[in-house]
């Protein structure tokens, strides 16, 4: 049974034990499942994450500032995610098994996020549990995304039942089993790619380009499909967690696009790379440069992942430079033309990015360029 | 979806439309799931 489905099935469990107890024990009912669920699903990934929060919460508990102390837990929670990315970790704690575990890199990213809030005393008051419940919160532990701390403490002390709430999980929940199951595992990876195969031999171009097209949506609608799940898993349990995706393929340049894939990612991105490195800098194109590769290499650390993030830093950067000129008022096909122009021409730039992280090595890369532009 | 429906048929259609919406859905994704293309795959990053 996929990872999926059991996530599902036992947070249906979960959500009927959050309601049916007395208001006090709800979220730490919450909590409790799903400790139960990496323990009996991950046991490694429980002990190295329990262990991270019990010290980055007695970090925050010390005598020293709080500058300091979110220092500590900002390089604790990036070399913890670092290392276990190169695998590093993997070789020394457990050699020939490189699992990551269950949801580091989402993890890492709320713990940072928490600690720079926290410096910024940005944070209404708050015990343990809140926080364990906020790191350790079902639905978005495994599959993002990554939202905030601030509205998770307004929900767990706002949360009442609300049947249009519930409804609106459930939807949320079948929309993403369609976006996952027929439109990317049926229609995108079986009937389109079949389609790119057949083409193969007569029109190699079009196969190419066919089966870029199937690895760019196919990510797409797994991963909203995946965020929708959870989102949803988190709107039956009382909680409204930010949104992931929104229609990212009909942004019209890839400023926006980058507002609409990923969101809680990309925001993360802007809060604490970009604005830290443009206010202290003062030079925003190497801030979005910074974000951009940083984007990239949460997803893996390699070369390949560091170019992507950098094209996609390169493309925002010089879409910054030319908006800051006057556009002449009158274009060529009127401005629904060109924004369905500018729609095309930013799909295109991205799909043809994907190809850095779809192609398994770089002569492939090479190879596929070459026949899209026609060299080949 | 039901929102969307209520702007163009009356809400009794809109009912029935989104009981037979919900029911092919499900039903689609019941049966894709029982085969091996419609399996699901979960992406750790």
């Amino acid at each position: 049974m996929a990872l999926l489905n059991v996530i599902v099935a036992y947070c249906g469990l979960l959500i009927i034990l959050s309601w049916l107890l007395p208001e006090g024990w709800q979220v730490r009912a919450i909590l409790i499942g799903t400790v139960i669920f990496l323990a009996w699903q991950a046991p490694v990934s429980l002990l190295l994450l329990g262990l991270s929060t019990l010290i980055s919460y007695w970090i925050f508990q010390l005598p020293i500032s709080a500058g300091l102390a979110a220092v500590i837990v900002v390089v604790q929670n990036v070399a913890l995610l670092v290392l276990y990315k190169l695998g590093f970790a993997q070789e020394v704690l457990s050699p020939g098994d490189r699992m990551m575990p269950l949801g580091l890199s989402y993890y890492s990213f709320r713990q940072i996020h928490y600690a720079l809030e926290k410096y910024k005393a940005k944070l209404d008051r708050h015990d343990f549990l809140d926080y364990a419940a906020y790191l350790f919160f079902l639905p978005t532990i495994l599959l993002g995304p990554i939202h905030r701390f601030q509205p998770f403490l307004r929900s767990i002390y706002r949360r009442r039942w609300d049947q249009r709430l519930f409804s609106e999980g459930l939807e949320r929940i079948l929309y993403g089993y369609a976006k996952i199951v027929i439109i990317g595992n049926f229609l995108i990876t079986n009937l389109l790619a079949r389609l790119s195969m057949a083409l193969e031999e007569q029109f190699l171009w079009l196969s190419t380009y066919t089966r870029v097209l199937v690895y760019t949506l196919n990510t797409y609608f797994q991963f909203a499909g995946f965020s929708d799940v959870a989102i949803g898993l988190a709107l039956l349990l009382g909680f409204r967690v930010m949104e992931n995706f929104n229609a990212p393929f009909r942004a019209p340049n890839l400023n926006e696009f980058w507002n609409r894939w990923h969101i809680s990612l990309s925001s993360w991105c802007k809060d604490y790379v970009y604005t830290t490195t443009a206010s202290i800098t003062r030079k925003p194109i190497l801030g979005i440069l910074l974000t951009m590769v940083v984007i990239g290499l949460w997803h893996e650390i390699s070369w390949r992942y560091l170019l992507w993030g950098a094209v996609h830093g390169i493309g925002i950067a010089i879409w910054h430079l030319y908006n800051r000129r006057p556009i002449p008022a009158r274009m060529v096909g009127g401005p629904r033309v060109m924004y369905a122009l500018s729609v095309g021409i930013t799909f295109h730039y991205v799909l043809f990015s994907f190809i850095l992280i779809k192609e398994k090595n770089w002569e492939a890369v090479g190879e596929t360029l070459s026949i899209l532009v026609g060299l080949s | 979806m039901y929102d969307y429906l209520l702007k163009y048929v009356s809400p009794k259609a809109a009912n029935v439309l989104i009981v037979v919406w919900y029911f092919v859905l499900v039903f689609a994704i019941l049966y894709l799931m029982v085969l091996p293309e419609g399996e699901l795959r979960y992406v750790d990053y």
